[in-house]
């Protein structure tokens, strides 16, 4: 549907001819995503979401403010959008315009000694981190990549990576916040709010975190970010990391002061029982696992070109399934050396097996890869190497001894269709996460992938995703990731978690009174 | 759009994360010079990305829409300078292939005429006098006035100059020619024989007349009889070296002048013997580096292992770009005494593209020095004085943003320094006009 001349030209005359357009080919980028089994949001199966009625690229805080008062004088719905990886980037219904905020990539500042950054919507944790090592800091990345948007994980969605242990998660690490509400009043939470910098996001000066941010965030359902503060972390590890190797297997030489380890546990209670100790003694930097034994089988041999067959037979005997891949990097060699030694007989007495990848006969020659990809998460991407296509279920932050309830569950509702060919065969679980902010929490997400190419593996995939929503309900394990995304799937879940979105709804409401904040993936109003 | 749907398998692949638009994320240091292309920066919607243009693509296969003006610029600004393709095949491997899609795009655009008009005159252009410069065949030797070039005997090494040094930047070739005879190399150039590589036909899907232009090459070659060709252009070098096997028969060895200046320094020939007291930092061209690495041909079938794991069988090689010519220039620069040589952060297989090629140049010159300014940007942030790399065709770009003034940046061919360290008084670029 045509967006009214009479808007297009306003819209155009904040951000110039050159910044909107309506043309069909630009809509159609901002039309398809990975994720073509995600139909909890009301969404067909499939990679095609509604075309936006226009698409602008707004340059500043200002501009965005305009265009979304331009949406409130004409009644039109508007999403904003960063660096748009998966649906809920998208605009969920016809008739709405899209803010693409790439022309706004600034890091405003990096406060060293507060350590805390400031910074616009398309600048990248790949980037942040990199201009946060140099000085001896370290942002946390999330899972999905560092090829993702700070301010989008902090401000609006989830944020969990293989640092969180030491660097928490996004949705904890925002501090104060540039905000255009679903009106268009410019509001800075926290201490902007009075003039007092970027260093928090609670004063002094309003906090109105609990109302935009929640659990999880509104994913473009309540206005629109324009700056964040987030927190940095200090950074013990090399301030730039020495790159090694070529395209496709570019990795990182570990260096003196780091250590990475394979930790294998002969069952998951025994991996928690050493997580608590670990926590207690206060060592390591980053505790995780990334996935199934056979599905890194699978993506190494994807990425380096090694048979297949020999890979997939191989690394499951050598790396087992309990497993966290943990890294260690401290200051002084000293240092290191105790945290070795106090790690090892953790994991000893918890019947566990350590293991240096730099001495592991099968990952030692592509050791700097691993470090990349295990620490830094360098390869997320490569989910969609083996089909083009993966997706997720459970993921709840809870206490470990009730996330790891999860990992059971997933293998139960998962096999039927790992037996019948309906999805990749990587593994009897696909699980991905670990403990968070030492040990205070756990995410234990369990992924899949399949091919959005046939239609029996396609329509196989979203009902496995729904069946491990109710598996996941009736054991009460949580508000999962997919509920942050889904105002279907959140309305199952709150009567039995307090009636949360009877609150969401009721914030979504007062703010955005004429429901012009495309709210799609965050409440139904 | 036949020639694009076997592709739509492919294109189908992309999951949007946008990865196409940055360097190798392992290689990024830092919020500056972490972009790869050159479109996307200046016109920032989606589809102006190697991502966004495939799915254009896909919703044109699929009948969304239909060609548009805008989708037209789309396609054409876009130097096809292949570092999405990089960017993305390091996670999706040969599942999605950027750059053969974007290439099927350009050859399916021009036989529906839905090209930029310049690229139509273009075509005519080096059809009628086998250059795109609309300049007259009779000048194409021009350049090599007053060289003294020998036609004795049979020469060891035929030369082929380029459209662009023989109408634009004659001083490359002058330089070059100057290089092989202080060496002492029995060599030969085509001078009005010579014509255009195609380079700029292939890139804008003009495929027909650029198989016209391959064969007439490949005739000329056979019939010297010549054993190796020399070129210092790094889009003529890819054409003979890498392009036209896939089309023609080749019976030359083609090596840039870069490969050939080292051979002869290994051989004793060429000795630096003179002091080039300057910084300098080192620009690949993409025609001589991610673009020149072969592509071997594939015909294969599609597999599913481990239930939905798609492969290739038999494998196809993943073209990385990581098989162009990256050291000998770096190593010739290495062994100029006095020079110093900094590297910038985009360099080797993830190079900036200054974005002339494909057709940009010619038909979108503001999108052409946008990606100069940037290149320029990045050399300067090295604190290097000179800019040098061995592509006539970039330098021409280079040279066109540094005249608008503000830049206190030289702009150098290779063969400038290779001749001042052997003690010869090069010939600096002037654009002829």
């Amino acid at each position: 549907m045509p967006l009214d001349r009479r808007v297009y030209e306003e819209l155009e005359a904040v951000v110039g001819p050159e910044n909107i357009s309506d043309d069909p080919c630009i809509l159609a980028g901002y039309s398809y995503y990975w994720g073509a089994a995600y139909a909890m949001a009301g969404k067909p199966l499939g990679k095609w979401t509604p075309f936006p009625d226009a698409v602008v690229l707004p340059g500043s805080a200002e501009e965005v403010q305009q265009v979304v008062k331009i949406c409130n004088k004409y009644g039109v719905k508007f999403k904003a959008h960063s660096t748009g990886w998966g649906p809920w980037a998208a605009v969920s219904q016809k008739g709405a315009i899209l803010l693409d905020l790439r022309r706004m990539n600034r890091i405003i500042e990096i406060d060293e000694k507060n350590m805390y950054a400031v910074v616009e919507p398309y600048v990248t944790a790949m980037q942040l981190r990199a201009e946060a090592m140099k000085r001896g800091l370290m942002c946390h990345v999330i899972g999905a990549g560092p090829n993702t948007s700070v301010l989008a994980s902090c401000t609006s969605g989830w944020g969990i990576g293989a640092t969180a242990y030491t660097t928490s998660h996004n949705n904890r690490n925002m501090l104060a916040v540039e905000w255009v509400t679903p009106t268009g009043e410019l509001v800075r939470i926290g201490s902007p709010g009075s003039g007092a910098g970027w260093f928090c996001g609670s004063g002094p000066g309003p906090d109105l975190k609990g109302i935009f941010k929640g659990y999880s965030g509104a994913v473009g359902g309540l206005g629109v970010f324009t700056k964040c503060a987030v927190k940095l972390y200090p950074w013990p590890g090399p301030t730039e990391p020495k790159v090694v190797g070529e395209a496709p297997m570019y990795g990182y030489e570990i260096p003196e002061n780091c250590r990475l380890y394979l930790a294998l546990f002969p069952n998951w209670e025994s991996l928690n029982e050493a997580m608590y100790k670990i926590a207690d003694a206060k060592i390591g930097f980053s505790f995780w696992r990334s996935c199934s034994a056979e599905c890194l089988a699978l993506l190494m041999a994807s990425l380096t070109g090694l048979d297949f067959s020999e890979v997939y037979k191989t690394l499951p005997e050598v790396i087992g399934d309990a497993r966290l891949q943990i890294f260690l990097a401290s200051p002084s060699a000293k240092e290191l050396e105790y945290e070795e030694k106090v790690l090892r007989a953790i994991v000893k007495e918890a019947g566990g097996e350590l293991r240096n990848v730099a001495e592991e006969p099968l990952l030692s020659a592509v050791k700097e890869l691993l470090f990349a990809a295990l620490v830094f998460q360098n390869y997320m991407a490569l989910g969609f190497s083996l089909t083009g296509d993966f997706f997720t279920s459970f993921g709840a932050e809870l206490c470990p001894d009730r996330a790891i309830k999860a990992i059971p569950l997933a293998i139960e509702v998962r096999k039927k269709y790992v037996e019948k060919g309906l999805i990749v065969m990587d593994g009897k679980e696909n699980i991905w996460g670990g403990p968070q902010e030492h040990n205070r929490f756990y995410h234990w997400e369990a992924a899949f992938e399949y091919d959005p190419a046939d239609k029996r593996s396609l329509e196989a995939a979203a009902e496995l995703v729904e069946e491990s929503e109710r598996a996941a309900l009736k054991h009460r394990l949580g508000v999962t990731i997919n509920a942050s995304t889904s105002p279907q799937l959140a309305e199952v879940l709150s009567p039995h978690y307090s009636n949360y979105v009877e609150w969401v709804r009721r914030i979504k409401r007062k703010f955005d009174p004429k429901n012009l904040s495309d709210h799609g993936y965050y409440v139904t109003p | 759009m036949e020639g694009l749907k076997k592709y739509k398998a492919h294109m189908e692949r992309c999951s949007r994360c946008s990865i196409c638009k940055w360097l190798p994320i392992t290689v990024v240091k830092g919020w500056r010079f972490a972009q790869n292309c050159p479109a996307i920066m200046k016109y920032n919607f989606h589809a102006y990305s190697g991502g966004g243009k495939i799915i254009a693509a896909l919703g044109l296969l699929e009948g969304k829409y239909d060609i548009t003006e805008k989708f037209v610029d789309v396609v054409y600004q876009c130097s096809l300078c292949g570092a999405c393709d990089l960017a993305c095949k390091i996670y999706t491997r040969e599942l999605i292939e950027p750059l053969e899609i974007l290439e099927a795009l350009r050859r399916e655009m021009f036989m529906e005429g839905r090209v930029p008009e310049r690229h139509k005159r273009m075509v005519e252009d080096v059809r009628k006098h086998g250059n795109p410069y609309a300049e007259p065949k009779g000048r194409r030797g021009e350049w090599a006035r007053g060289l003294e070039i020998g036609k004795e005997g049979k020469p060891e090494v035929l030369y082929f100059a380029g459209c662009t040094p023989s109408y634009r930047l004659p001083s490359v070739a002058r330089n070059t020619i100057r290089v092989l005879k202080k060496a002492g190399v029995s060599f030969a150039i085509l001078g009005e024989e010579e014509t255009c590589c195609g380079s700029t036909l292939h890139k804008i899907g003009a495929e027909e007349a650029f198989k016209e232009q391959a064969k007439k090459n490949v005739e000329i070659l056979d019939r010297l009889g010549a054993k190796v060709m020399v070129t210092q252009c790094a889009g003529c070098y890819r054409m003979f070296k890498v392009v036209y096997p896939e089309v023609v028969r080749m019976n030359v060895e083609v090596l840039h002048i870069s490969e050939y200046v080292e051979r002869l320094l290994e051989e004793g020939k060429i000795k630096f013997a003179k002091e080039v007291p300057l910084k300098v930092t080192w620009h690949d061209p993409c025609h001589l580096g991610r673009l020149a690495e072969p592509r071997p041909k594939w015909e294969g079938r599609w597999e599913k292992i481990y239930g939905h794991v798609i492969i290739s069988e038999p494998r196809k090689k993943v073209v990385y770009g990581t098989g162009g010519v990256y050291e000998p220039p770096r190593r010739i620069l290495r062994a100029i005494p006095g020079l110093s040589f900094v590297e910038m952060w985009r360099i080797k297989e993830y190079s900036f593209c200054c974005a002339a090629g494909g057709g940009v140049r010619a038909a979108y010159p503001d999108l052409a020095h946008f990606g100069a300014r940037e290149r320029l940007e990045e050399a300067r942030a090295t604190g290097a004085e000179a800019l040098v790399t061995s592509c006539p065709f970039c330098e021409l770009n280079f040279l066109e943003v540094v005249e608008e003034g503000g830049w206190e940046m030289k702009v150098m061919d290779l063969s400038e320094l290779i001749l001042e360290a052997m003690g010869e008084a090069p010939e600096g670029l002037e654009v002829r006009r």
